[in-house]
């Protein structure tokens, strides 16, 4: 994130703490596009998406009083975040050395249907729904979040090494999925 | 580590543009000579660009409606340390006054330490330092190891001196000044033992 972005994101969070409405306002509909786009790769549920959104958020209006800017904001909420979908969806958040074969006789999409964009779109979202929800995170993360291995593992409370061992899981299971939906690289 | 073993992990954030200075530089140099990391990077360029989440439907109006009257039951807690945190966390311009502070500050005591020693300055005895009690002068042929023999059989210190008249300010126990004047005016190499203070004048 931007570093300007960054501050004035901790400015609203000062505010906040001060008991501002408008500037958690502010903060709420600045960070909701994200963090719904960001849970929606955990769950499907709209209900569920609004209602840890809202978790979260809450948590935040609680709690805007003991950030210690640290960490970037993003990171912070994101981490709050993560959390609170993890409790949302408990159970579903698999140990990182889960064997990724355990789930080789669960593919959900045909691989012999025409490739066109919104087929790729619905496996990539099916293979994507098939990881554990800690390594999806970090794909979701990764790939359309804008960050870096080590926030991330701010986000998830681990070691950064841990993080790279997800991806790795991930992009190891996903080419196996997507074997027949993405070209190989010459 | 190989580089194409420390670099392999790397490629996802090498993709994302999110790779530190010293980390690009290290993976980037390798990608350029490893068909295997190019044939890996194009791979994930597709599933990185086919996989955007899709619009979720969430409507941020309803939601936070929804919120709002959960926020009236939860006084947010602030204090002051707090309120000056999240300030500080919130404007990085309090490090440039804090850098130019310490500059000034810095200039200031160079200053101080290269103005040569004023010789000329006047110092009355009667200005030394609060701590200083007593006020002695020793025979000018006394031996360093007299004096400090002196001092520490008094439980003495020297706080000030020598003045330009060669006297010593020495901080004395506050409950036995009256009697470790008498033991150094009994010494033979103490010409002088006088209390600062005007109620210990004998």
């Amino acid at each position: 994130m931007h570093g300007s972005v960054d501050a004035s994101d901790a400015r609203l969070v000062g505010q906040v703490a001060a008991g501002d409405r408008q500037a958690f306002e502010r903060l709420y509909r600045g960070y909701f596009p994200r963090l719904t786009r960001f849970l929606n790769g955990m769950t499907r549920s709209v209900p569920l998406i609004e209602e840890i959104v809202n978790d979260t958020m809450l948590v935040v209006w609680q709690k805007a009083h003991s950030y210690d800017g640290s960490c970037k904001v993003s990171t912070w909420i994101f981490a709050i975040a993560y959390r609170k979908a993890c409790k949302a969806i408990k159970g579903l958040d698999d140990p990182v050395d889960t064997d990724p074969d355990q789930f080789e006789g669960d593919i959900c999409f045909d691989p012999v249907h025409e490739l066109d964009q919104h087929r790729l779109q619905r496996a990539i979202g099916a293979a994507l729904e098939d990881l554990p929800p800690a390594q999806r995170a970090v794909v979701q993360l990764t790939y359309h979040h804008d960050m870096g291995y080590a926030d991330i593992a701010a986000v998830m409370d681990c070691p950064v090494n841990t993080v790279k061992t997800r991806m790795f899981h991930a992009r190891r299971r996903l080419r196996k999925l997507l074997a027949d939906q993405l070209e190989e690289g010459s | 580590m190989t580089t194409h073993q420390y670099a392999q992990p790397m490629l996802p954030w090498l993709l994302a543009g999110t790779l530190d200075d010293a980390d690009l530089a290290a993976v980037e140099q390798h990608v350029a000579g490893c068909a295997q990391c190019q044939a890996d990077l194009a791979w994930q360029r597709q599933l990185r660009a086919a996989s955007a989440p899709p619009a979720s439907g969430c409507d941020a109006d309803r939601a936070l409606a929804a919120l709002l009257p959960r926020l009236g039951a939860q006084a947010p807690r602030v204090g002051m340390l707090a309120r000056w945190r999240n300030a500080v966390a919130a404007n990085d311009a309090w490090l440039r006054w804090a850098a130019g502070a310490q500059l000034a500050v810095i200039a200031a005591l160079s200053l101080l330490l290269l103005r040569p020693a004023a010789d000329t300055d006047y110092r009355a005895l009667g200005a030394a330092p609060p701590s200083g009690s007593v006020v002695v002068t020793f025979r000018p042929d006394t031996p360093e190891r007299e004096i400090r023999r002196i001092l520490q059989a008094n439980n003495a210190r020297v706080v000030d001196g020598p003045t330009v008249t060669d006297a010593y300010v020495l901080a004395l126990p506050a409950t036995k000044t009256a009697a470790a004047i008498k033991r150094l005016r009994a010494e033979p190499a103490v010409t002088l033992a006088q209390p600062l203070t005007a109620g210990d004048h004998p």
